[in-house]
């Protein structure tokens, strides 16, 4: 029998993101830099030209390093509860089912799931990412099947 | 439970890409013609950065507000930069880009874009339910991205906001920044008074 998957990249819109990014400011930024001849118009266009691919190649560096949690953090899910991790050692964080107050949908650009310690009515989208006591889940099928399956508590359209 | 039964929900972000980019590519037409310039290259560099910004600030607003205003910005950079480098290589050869226009033209493309996400956000946080139907999950990822390519509401609406109104104006910061070429070959004469 086929063993069913329990753990999930937590966030798949901020894979995308910082995928995206590098995979249009580092090419882009090689391509200025190595590929694209030198100016004919005067010397001060060649500083320009790196400081074009500068920009690209060093803001989407940083954007990525300071991404890697929101990115690459995985979900565990098990009859104990959820537990969200970078590389299984950084940023721990864990709901147990005993503890969980609410599960909700909600919509913002994709579908979350987002299961917390405390009641959401009234907390904005950004409130909910930045509160401790609440994690966010694309909302895929596999997670919310194993939501059911181990959670007593239904998940509502947050409003 | 209220679920966006076709699954277009998952953002209509493909949708909206498309549609990004056709109209950036519109926008970059009439700014070609208006500035006299090809219109290949006009419709080219508009569609490469309406597609850009779309997908920046679509993402964005998924991102915590950090992270959404360096995507947003970034790509409003990339996108109206990298738009403008396109059109002056097809029109003037590599080695006649104006690599200052390009810097200027990003920076305010950046700044807009900025601009746009912070308005879309407040739009998100004040009338949520206009993007409120949730995604129904259970259908295949290849039938939600075939779905999202289709002209719903919502990705018209998606659109018109990443897409359009960055792109034209990403446009007409192309025709209102000053062009070093301009200069470039004409001799400059200075006459000297020697007293």
């Amino acid at each position: 029998m086929k063993k069913q998957k329990t753990t999930f990249y937590a966030n798949h819109i901020a894979i995308f993101a910082t995928i995206f990014l590098l995979v249009i400011s580092y090419p882009l930024s090689f391509f200025i830099v190595f590929i694209v001849p030198k100016s004919a118009i005067d010397e001060s266009q060649d500083f320009a030209r790196y400081l074009f691919a500068s920009i690209c190649f060093s803001v989407s560096t940083l954007y990525a390093i300071f991404s890697v949690n929101l990115a690459f953090s995985k979900v565990t899910i098990d009859e104990k509860g959820i537990h969200k991790s970078l590389f299984k050692k950084y940023f721990k964080k864990t709901i147990l089912w005993t503890e969980a107050k609410e599960i909700k949908l909600y919509n913002r650009v994709d579908t979350w799931i987002f299961i917390s310690k405390v009641p959401m009515e009234g907390m904005t989208y950004q409130q909910l990412l930045k509160h401790k006591g609440i994690i966010q889940v694309t909302a895929v099928k596999e997670i919310k099947d194993l939501i059911i399956k181990y959670s007593s508590i239904d998940i509502e359209k947050k409003d | 439970m209220y679920l966006d039964s076709s699954g277009e929900s998952f953002i209509a972000i493909l949708g909206t890409i498309a549609l990004g980019a056709v109209i950036g590519g519109v926008s970059g037409l009439i700014a070609a013609a208006i500035n006299g310039e090809d219109l290949g290259a006009g419709f080219l560099s508009g569609a490469v950065s309406g597609a850009i910004i779309a997908t920046g600030l679509a993402i964005s607003l998924a991102l915590p507000t950090v992270g959404g205003v360096i995507a947003s910005s970034l790509s409003g950079f990339i996108g109206g930069g990298f738009g403008d480098v396109l059109n002056q290589a097809w029109n003037y050869g590599w080695e006649k880009v104006d690599w200052w226009h390009s810097v200027g033209v990003g920076g305010l493309s950046a700044v807009f874009t900025l601009g746009i996400f912070g308005c879309l956000s407040n739009i998100y946080r004040s009338t949520p339910s206009i993007f409120g139907s949730i995604t129904d999950t259970s259908i295949s990822l290849i039938s939600r991205i075939g779905n999202s390519l289709s002209i719903s509401s919502t990705t018209f609406y998606l659109g018109l906001n990443y897409g359009a109104i960055s792109t034209f104006m990403n446009s007409m910061f192309n025709l209102t920044i000053q062009d070093s070429r301009s200069n470039f070959g004409e001799e400059i004469v200075i006459d000297a008074i020697l007293i």
